[in-house]
């Protein structure tokens, strides 16, 4: 993990303004991606996965939403301080999304070849034809039979796994450097979903393509990435290598997810679990963990005040938020 | 396509045929028959000549079998003659239906023109002020009466040569331009009433795909603004538009009618009223057929657009999927 980081996420804060009050999605995020890591990112639904990761490529629809502080740092340049102009052309070159519903995702009314061909025109400043020859050739390699007889097709012609193989085309059509997929799968049924899980993994190991991969499902986290951050409430709760992540989750939230896993053993307790209550409202949170109300461990502080991001190995980066393991803690 | 095209021509037969027996029976309804409207309360007949009148007048038999001969004539092609001035009823309508068409299609032009590219830049802008002045104004292009705007155009304009056609009406085969030019201010108080109708729906639904997921695929591609609107946003957005377009041409069709009487336009419209107040039973019913079967071929028109630009539409049951 020691290698050059491409993307680096400072202090990313990221709001939106409603008729309640302000929301903050994202509040104070951080971290590290390495060329050819794959970054998981995981958390319940509404923990502002998907909007730190809009934020990155400033496509959080404005207004309601507001950049509001933090740094997105691509190779040294800091996207949120660049000219519209110079993050658009980054779009799609550099760093490119897939998202988690391939029919809505795609232009229904607009041929897949052109769907492809238009991004590989505009960054490779190639021509309608040999672009669209450049998209034939993406679509026969993430495995759509028929590719030059398909390619004229329209998006609804298409089953949901192909589509997200013309979605997966698409973005990695000009060799990205990024390749941020948005819960990829979670719109597929499962033996689909494994064949796109293999088809990222594969294509982005061949050209060491970094990988920021935002799923709930922690199966798939085990499957397919280097290191974890755990996602709540606009925060990152902790940060770990994978395989740490799994055998000794330090967060009480981490521990709840993984416990939520369903198991085929059969001499665990037959009844799944799930965690208590529901995330907080992201309006007006209180100066607390705001796991604190579900937390099977709270203790007096963590209603009084937000847990310090605590770095428990510099190397791997780990890290944890929650004051069972804040440095004074840890001595005690 | 071509069988669909052929299925739908076919249900214009039933159409017009409820047509025609509306329009038979409606006309009669008019208070005053073509009769009493020729001989006016001055003109005295002897019974002999008024038996001799009424047959001439289609009116010596029980409408049922007028009705039928009528039908029967029709299916021949033979539309009949006109009472007033006995002349065949359809080369009549025929000569007058292309300035009436041309109406319509200008008008039409001129509401997409106006009404589109208003509709997307409001839809970009979400300034209130901007939004209420387009609101006001497209009430005001909806709700100002056609005919009103028309004699406020012929009032300011009667004494600029050659906007205003008064009488002396140019062909389009005759001068293209001169009768582009008389054509303008008519169609513009016919379409301008369209025109706030498409601005409104092009808006609406401009503001609506724009929160498409798609338009964020567009936008993470990295494409400029202006193709992510022209190529991704307003081609789903304009779906709407042509179904409400089409589904207006009617009605535009309908204010040729009165606007060619307030420019003095020697259009089918002017043939209707004339025919109307006479109470000329052949042309107005030959009118109204021409006009239902224009409807229904504007209808067709539409629905093979909209497939034209919407993939997911195939109007033959033929589609391919997997
Ligand atoms: N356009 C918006 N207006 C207001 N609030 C928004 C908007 N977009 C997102 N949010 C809020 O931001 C928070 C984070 O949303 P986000 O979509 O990032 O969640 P997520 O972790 O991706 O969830 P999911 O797993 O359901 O995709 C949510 O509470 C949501 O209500
Ligand atoms: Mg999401």
């Amino acid at each position: 993990m020691s290698e050059e980081s491409i993307l680096r996420v400072e202090g990313l804060v990221t709001q939106f303004s409603t008729d309640r009050g302000l929301v903050k999605a994202v509040d104070g995020i951080s971290f590290d991606l390495h060329r050819g890591e794959t970054l998981g990112i995981v958390g319940e639904s509404g923990s502002g996965k998907s909007v730190t990761n809009l934020s990155i490529l400033r496509l959080v629809q404005s207004p309601p939403g507001n950049i509001a502080a933090g740094k997105v740092l691509f190779q040294g340049q800091d996207l949120l301080q660049a000219s519209e102009e110079e993050v658009r052309l980054l779009r799609g070159k550099n760093i490119s999304m897939i998202f988690q519903d391939p029919l809505t995702s795609l232009n229904p009314v607009l041929k897949v070849s052109m769907q492809i061909a238009e991004a590989i025109q505009l960054h490779h400043g190639l021509g309608r034809k040999p672009a669209k020859a450049k998209a034939v050739e993406m679509m026969k390699l993430i495995g759509i039979p028929d590719a030059e007889r398909r390619a004229d097709d329209y998006p609804h012609q298409f089953s949901g796994g192909m589509r997200q193989r013309i979605m997966i085309a698409m973005a990695l059509s000009c060799n990205p450097d990024i390749l941020i997929a948005d819960e990829p799968t979670t719109a597929l049924d499962v033996t689909i979903q494994a064949q796109i899980l293999e088809l990222i993994k594969s294509l982005s190991a061949k050209d060491k393509t970094a990988v920021i991969l935002i799923t709930h499902d922690l199966g798939v986290v085990a499957g397919m990435c280097d290191t974890v951050c755990v996602m709540y409430a606009g925060r990152i709760v902790e940060r770990a290598p994978v395989d740490e992540l799994f055998y000794d989750p330090k967060h009480p939230y981490t521990r709840g997810l993984l416990d939520s896993i369903p198991s085929v053993d059969l001499s665990g307790p037959d009844r799944l679990y799930s965690i208590p209550g529901a995330p907080p409202n992201l309006i007006d949170l209180p100066d607390a963990c705001p796991f604190a109300p579900r937390c099977s461990r709270v203790m007096e502080v963590c209603t009084k005040a937000t847990p310090p991001e605590t770095v428990l190995d510099t190397a791997t980066s780990r890290s944890v938020r929650c004051w069972l393991h804040t440095k004074e803690n840890q001595n005690a | 396509m071509g069988k669909y095209i052929a299925t739908r021509l076919l249900s214009l037969i039933p159409v017009l045929f409820g047509v025609s027996l509306i329009v038979f029976f409606l006309v009669r309804l008019i208070p005053g028959s073509a009769l009493e409207m020729y001989m006016g309360t001055q003109v005295e007949a002897t019974p002999e000549q008024m038996i001799e009148l009424q047959r001439i007048f289609g009116e010596d038999k029980p409408v049922v079998v007028l009705y039928t001969e009528w039908l029967g004539r029709i299916l021949k092609g033979d539309f009949g003659h006109s009472l007033r001035t006995g002349r065949a009823v359809l080369p009549d309508i025929l000569s007058r239906l292309p300035l009436s068409l041309e109406l319509t299609v200008i008008a039409l032009f001129l509401a997409l023109l106006i009404g589109i590219p208003q509709g997307i830049l409001s839809s970009l802008r979400k300034n209130p002020v901007s939004d209420v002045l387009n609101r006001i104004a497209g009430l005001l292009g909806l709700s100002l009466p056609q005919f009103w705007l028309a004699s406020l155009m012929v009032l300011a304009f009667s004494n600029t040569q050659g906007w205003i056609p008064m009488g002396n009406y140019i062909k389009f085969t005759d001068d293209p331009l001169r009768n582009l030019r008389m054509m303008l201010l008519p169609s513009l108080s016919i379409g301008i009433g369209l025109s706030a109708v498409i601005m409104r729906y092009t808006r609406n639904s401009m503001l609506e795909v724009l929160q498409m997921d798609y338009i964020r695929t567009a936008k993470a591609k990295g494409l400029a603004k202006r193709i992510v609107i022209i190529r991704h946003a307003l081609k789903n957005a304009i779906l709407p538009v042509i179904t409400v377009a089409g589904f207006n041409t009617g009605y535009l069709l309908g204010g040729a009618i009165v606007i060619e009487e307030v420019f003095a336009l020697p259009g089918m419209g002017r043939l209707a009223l004339y025919a109307i107040y006479q109470r000329d039973y052949p042309v107005i019913q030959a009118i109204v057929l021409v006009i239902a079967t224009l409807f229904v071929l504007v209808n067709l028109l539409t629905d093979i657009i909209y497939s034209l630009v919407d993939p997911r539409i195939r109007l033959d049951n033929g589609a391919r999927h997997s």
